[in-house]
């Protein structure tokens, strides 16, 4: 296309904008491009920084985009000034324009290339252009969809995050379906029993809000339920979900528990870490929700007595798993994560000696509603003497966490004083390698502990083993302070074992799926962008999903994610969800 | 009595098979006036509900009893069944025969108790006033306070999702602190590439007024419905908005001499100055600053202001994170890092730990112990002695700066806000949230929310969350044109206030303010926008002025009487606390644990609602003892601090007791939580135990039998 109308068309209208910015990509010689497009007749302005409040309004507003009909700006990432530009140039309809990352460009010549290829791109206005312009996100899938846009959103994920982020959507009269994999929601909030640093009873004040998720006009709950398959484009996600049988009916089972009192099979329950026996039919636990019995088909042997106890006949021995299907506007991922793997550490003898358990196992242990209704006894039937926590179970460890898991550190000191509390005679002793209290109020709880007399050792055992047969456990370590190998018995060891990512991944069949790191919690787009934003846009993360999380960290992204989501919903369609003009 | 209604349910065999549904039914027909006394198989389902409705349009029904399972669980579902049939919803009791009676007791004595509660509900039905939900105008604009970065994305989020913002800033410039953090964090954009633009668009952003140089001078109005005065440079101005969004931020921690006497020296300076003396040089270029010429080695001592054991012993989150960024950025010129720390505090799985190993990797010395001194050495640099934990020795090292990684304070001028907006404080001086884990962004003002480092130290991605996530709230408060709150709330009987300020003083909301009246008289006002309705000012009002439209004074006491109509002295009366106590009580009857039947159960909204007089008659109707159970302290209160205000008023009740003549041994209270069955089943057991020893030993001194029954009158 050198030949003279080609040219000229290139040129007709157009302009480049270079933003010069120092701290970004400073080192890049944009006179030099500047010079390259100004030989090829192109207009080029050089501006120190773009984004300057003074700046700005000269380059962008006003009359300065007088006559330009395409623009291509040379300056950052779309995340750092791309709502700038759409603010300011929303309602320009006659100009084209698209932005350039710079940062990864190194040779001012090849960027002169690129710049005019992109250019060249931008075709004659024959319609509406908005959306981020970047060289990565395709147009395309950024138009609005207008008026055939769904409205609804799926959360995927019923745990403390998924149901905070559901009722805050739900509260700006956004419908949401809510889409639970176990049977019950509440996710790992609701095992634990109490929460740090207040000490206050977790599903105390997790049922509630789980109640209120439930029973809100505009949230749908489909427990017992798993995301099958995502498809569509953003703003348009086609969603798959299959449904579990619980071969109870929903509608007539009203939770009573007549079933679980005939049912001749007893199974570890999962819920309590296998800790507590329940009958293969049953609820989940006292306060779960939705409150409804389900049948755990593995174990079932088909008597059918729970059929005949049952009074509402809400028993369907007969039913088969479904899958329905649902458009969505956004999706939130909330997950969350999933605890480590004990039994990969072997030296802890974790799996090998019933008193080596996990801290989820502990949670459940002196839960009142757990194993034991809340008294402390050790997996041999003896109440603990002495209790041994080991720290970075697997998180900060290159082998298997290379990174820290963030919570156990002040979930373990909590721990330690709830021993205290149930035996305050017990040595406590704290095995950790940093004490990483850093969250509002838990060094409180950190200095708590110490003067009740928790010992806290700054080393990590090597093994944990069982000097002779039917004796304590030794837990075998070496600090620093002294020489050799020192040993500590114990009664019950506690393994503060880190968290891992989420393994359940709905099935993406969209053209690029969320992008997940090297140690599989999904990325974040951008380092600074609130912590929700995932790598395709109308998805976000919420919770565990995307690295260690406390609770207050996941309900706090679950609002920011609402925030997202409803300005997202504004821009998908062109009739926003309420206008609020003024 | 007449249009009352009364549905007892079989619940299959879960009361029936218990309860001998029959003979209750006839025997409360018998025993009230009751239009109708029903029973049902299951209440609950369509045909069930649909009876009652029935019946209602039939036989003229105003109020329903139903005789079921727990109200936690379905009186939402009969108060929609009665609301249906053209009733108003609050005429509804539930008399919990399910959780409370068949799931825990056996035999005639649940019978029994069913009775009883039937008849304690009808005694509270009766007396129920028909509410109304509160409908309260929204004024659909926000106002944020702080023009930082967490002030900035809420603003603009805001404002991006339609709402028109009022910006307040202190300062003339928008930015705040992270303006003056200057080296760039490995592996991301530069902080100021993010700052510039939010700036910038906040400025130019059609539904955001900028207020720059100004300040909040006065707030009034409850959610929905603020008056703000702000001052500014160019005079003042008031501002209607319907919501209010702090985000204050934090000050950086200025080394006290007496605690730290070498801060003054010429080689020390804070993290903040470091990060100033970067700014100055020219960017982009990893050029020596030259205030740094000729530096060899660089000592940094993390915890200044952190974690001090009396004065202030909280840690600051972010500043271990800081200090390995310095680090990282001095090590790339060359100088030698040594850091001086107590435990590296990280709690990000991005990078940090991974900057952490590449800092010892690049050759940063991470020293973990005591600091000991900090004195000038003679060479023009610095001695500092240092006290390893891992070599349990004391070790002396030269360095040429050392740079104090200064922790994050509370602003000191956040003071004269907090008092305007009458928001609480932690013990650390940070911004108090409703609840540490539930409700980080709201605080104990409706209508008011905090965003990032206000309400405890944060980094800047927490603060974009936070205060993206404040803005979700407020503007779920801002899209709609009105409020609805549910009706049941305090009120206050003008003629008996004398104005003292109890109840403005115990309220946790806020929520009443002393006005003077058109005679010149100070009373007591109840903000109905702002009341939660937990009834502490009803518990505390010494003259009964106040009371809880949906819990009133005389319904509690007639359900007390009709509790006590029967062998009072050998009853237990227990006032539970709709979330916790009552919840825990219920959960004992999920899980089946049984205890004693003889204890009856008042449901009250929060244990700061029973009065003294409250507890006092209910021992002068013959209860032999009387319990109050709330939730524990100091966190599960729904109601922020309702059973810690009861709690400060068992003194005054117990002297009460005794003045009167009852033993206050008989009178205790306990926290229960909404899982804690056993709990529940342990403390009600051992009052029984308590009560019948007790009885044993006034029997076999039968003299005294007498008094001993009639409650030591």
């Amino acid at each position: 296309m050198t030949t003279r109308q080609g040219h000229k068309t290139l040129t007709h209208g157009a302009r480049v904008l270079l933003c010069r910015c120092p701290e970004r990509h400073g080192r890049l010689d944009l006179d030099r491009t500047a010079e390259v497009l100004s030989e090829a007749g192109i207009a080029v302005r050089l501006v120190d920084a773009l984004c300057d409040s003074k700046t700005f309004p000269k380059e962008m507003l006003g009359t300065a985009l007088g006559g330009v009909e395409r623009l291509v700006i040379g300056a950052c990432s779309p995340f750092l000034i791309g709502e700038l530009l759409e603010q300011a140039l929303r309602h320009r309809w006659d100009l084209r324009w698209t932005l350039v990352d710079l940062r990864d460009v190194r040779d001012p010549v090849a960027l002169s290339g690129i710049l005019k290829s992109r250019l060249q791109v931008l075709s004659p206005p024959f319609k509406k252009m908005c959306g981020f312009p970047s060289a990565d996100t395709p147009h395309r899938s950024l138009r609005p969809i207008g008026a055939k846009a769904p409205r609804g959103v799926l959360v995927i994920g019923g745990g403390v995050g998924g149901c905070q982020t559901a009722l805050d959507l739900a509260g700006m009269d956004i419908p949401v379906t809510l889409v639970e994999a176990d049977d019950s929601l509440g996710g790992n909030m609701a095992r634990l029993d109490k929460t740090f640093p207040t000490l206050d009873c977790s599903i105390c004040i997790l049922g509630p809000r789980l109640v209120d998720a439930a029973s809100h006009p505009n949230i749908t709950v489909l427990a017992s339920s798993r995301v099958k398959r995502i498809s569509g484009r953003p703003g348009h996600f086609l969603v798959e979900v299959e449904h579990r049988p619980r071969y109870v009916d929903m509608t007539l089972c009203s939770g009573c528990g007549a079933c679980s009192e005939v049912c001749p099979v007893v199974v570890p329950s999962a819920w309590n870490a296998g800790l507590r026996p329940r009958k293969a039919v049953g609820i989940v636990f006292e306060q779960a929700v939705p409150l409804r019995a389900a049948i755990q088909k593995e174990y079932c042997i088909e008597c059918g007595l729970c059929e005949k106890a049952c009074e509402r006949k809400a028993i369907r021995l007969a039913e088969e798993p479904r899958v329905s299907r649902l458009h969505t506007a956004a999706v939130v991922l909330a997950e969350g994560a999933r605890p480590f793997q004990a039994s990969r550490l072997g030296s802890y003898g974790y799996g090998r000696f019933p008193e080596v358990i996990t801290n989820l196992e502990f949670e459940r242990l002196v839960c009142a509603t757990g194993p034991t209704q809340g008294s402390l006894i050790t997996p041999t039937g003896s109440r603990p003497r002495s209790v041994a926590f080991i720290q970075c179970a697997g998180s900060r460890n290159r082998r298997f966490l290379p990174y820290c898991s963030v919570t156990c550190c002040t979930a373990s000191i909590k721990e330690a004083i709830l021993v205290l509390e149930h035996e305050p005679e017990a040595a406590v002793t704290i095995f950790f390698n940093d004490v990483r209290t850093a969250g509002k109020s838990f060094e409180g709880l950190f200095l708590r502990a110490r003067e009740r007399g928790v010992r806290f050792v700054k080393a990590l055992p090597d093994r944990v083993e069982r000097a002779k047969e039917g004796g304590r456990l030794s837990v075998h370590y070496r600090s620093l302070a002294h020489r050799g190998t020192q040993t500590l018995e114990a009664d019950l060891v506690v393994l503060a074992v880190g968290v891992e990512a989420p393994n359940a991944d709905p099935r993406w069949v969209v053209r690029r799926p969320p992008q997940r790191d090297r140690y599989g919690f999904y990325e974040e787009a951008f380092f600074w962008g609130g912590q929700v934003v995932s790598t395709v846009p109308g998805i976000f993360l919420v919770g565990g999903c995307h690295g260690p999380r406390d609770i207050t960290q996941t309900v706090t992204e679950a609002s920011a994610a609402a925030a997202h989501v409803a300005k997202w919903l504004r821009r998908v369609s062109s009739t926003p969800a309420k206008s609020l003009e003024p | 009595m007449s249009g009352i209604g009364v549905y007892i349910c079989h619940c299959g065999q879960n009361i029936a098979g218990v309860i001998d549904v029959q003979a209750l039914r006839e025997r409360v027909a018998c025993r009230s006036e009751a239009t109708v006394v029903k029973t049902n198989v299951f209440c609950c389902s369509e045909p069930g509900q649909k009876e009652i409705q029935e019946d209602i349009k039939e036989h003229g029904l105003e109020r329903v009893l139903v005789a079921a399972c727990s109200p936690r669980l379905h009186e939402v579902t009969f108060r929609r069944t009665i609301a249906q049939a053209g009733l108003n919803p609050y005429l509804l009791e539930m008399a919990n025969i399910r959780e409370q009676c068949s799931w825990v007791h056996r035999g005639p004595e649940a019978l029994d108790k069913a009775l009883d509660l039937i008849l304690m509900g009808l005694a509270r039905l009766v007396r129920l006033i028909p509410l109304q939900d509160r409908v309260v105008p929204v004024t659909r604009r926000a106002l944020v306070i702080g023009g930082g970065v967490g002030g900035l994305s809420a603003a603009l989020e805001l404002a991006d999702c339609g709402v028109p913002v009022v910006l307040v800033e202190k300062s003339v410039h928008l930015g705040g602190q992270v303006l003056r953090w200057n080296i760039p964090v490995p592996n991301a954009d530069p902080l100021s590439c993010f700052v510039r633009p939010l700036i910038t668009r906040a400025m130019l952003h059609p539904r955001i007024r900028v207020l720059d140089g100004s300040t909040l001078e006065d707030v009034q109005g409850t959610i929905g419905r603020f008056t703000a005065s702000i001052q500014g440079a160019a005079g003042s101005s008031t501002e209607e908005v319907g919501a209010v969004v702090v985000a204050t931020g934090f000050e950086p921690y200025n080394p006290d001499l007496s605690r730290y006497p070498f801060a003054s020296l010429p080689q020390v300076m804070t993290s903040v100055q470091l990060e100033e003396i970067f700014r100055k040089e020219k960017p982009g270029h990893p050029a020596t600053p030259s205030a740094l010429e000729g530096v060899r080695t660089v000592a940094f001592l993390q915890c200044v202001g952190s974690r001090l054991d009396e004065e202030y012993p909280h840690c600051s989150r972010i500043c271990c994170a800081i200090t390995l960024k310095q680090a990282l950025a001095l090590r790339a010129l060359g100088i030698e890092v040594q850091v001086f720390h107590r435990d590296i505090r990280l709690y990000d799985k991005n990078q940090e730990e991974e900057l952490y190993g590449r800092a010892r990797r690049l050759g940063v010395q991470f020293h973990r112990g005591t600091l000991k001194a900090v004195e000038p050495d003679s060479e023009g640099g610095l001695r500092i002695c240092w006290h390893d934990e891992f070599l349990q020795s004391t070790l002396c090292v030269p360095t040429d700066r050392l740079i104090c990684a200064v922790g994050l304070r509370p602003r000191s001028d956040a003071e004269s806000l907090r008092r305007v907006l009458r928001l609480a404080v932690s013990q650390d001086g940070y911004l108090l949230e409703a609840h540490p884990k539930l409700h980080p962004l709201e605080s104990a003002v409706e209508g008011v929310f905090l965003a990032g480092s206000c309400q405890g130290p944060k980094d800047v991605r927490e603060t974009v969350a936070a205060s993206v996530g404040a803005a979700a709230k407020a503007y779920q408060l801002l899209c709609k044109d009105h409020l609805l709150l549910d009706g049941m709330i305090a009120v206050i009987d003008r003629d008996r206030c004398t104005g003292c300020g109890t109840c403005a003083a115990e309220c946790p909301y806020q929520a009443i303010a002393l006005r003077e009246d058109e005679k010149g008289t100070t009373k007591a006002h109840v903000e109905t926008a702002a009341c939660k309705g937990c009834g502490v000012c009803a518990g505390c009002c010494p003259t009964e002025a106040a009371d809880h439209l949906g819990f009133p004074l005389e319904a509690l006491k007639a359900m007390v009487d009709a509790a006590l109509a029967e062998g009072a002295a050998q009853k237990i009366l227990a006032f539970c606390c709709h979330w916790c106590a009552y919840a825990g009580a219920d959960a004992a009857g999920v899980s089946r644990i049984p205890y004693p039947a003889n204890v009856r159960i008042v449901r009250v909204p929060c244990s700061g609602r029973i009065s003294a007089r409250l507890v006092l008659h209910t021992f002068k109707k013959g209860a032999s003892r009387v319990m109050v159970a709330g939730c524990h302290p100091p966190g599960d209160c729904h109601y922020i601090s309702g059973n810690l205000r009861f709690e400060s008023r068992v003194p005054r009740i117990r002297k009460l007791l005794s003045k009167k003549g009852y033993d206050p041994e008989r009178f205790s209270y306990h926290w229960v939580s909404a899982t804690e069955g056993p709990q529940f089943q342990h403390i009600v057991r051992r009052l029984a135990e308590a009560l019948e020893s007790e009885q044993k030993k006034t029997a076999s001194s039968a003299p005294n039998a007498a008094a001993g029954d009639e409650g030591g009158r």
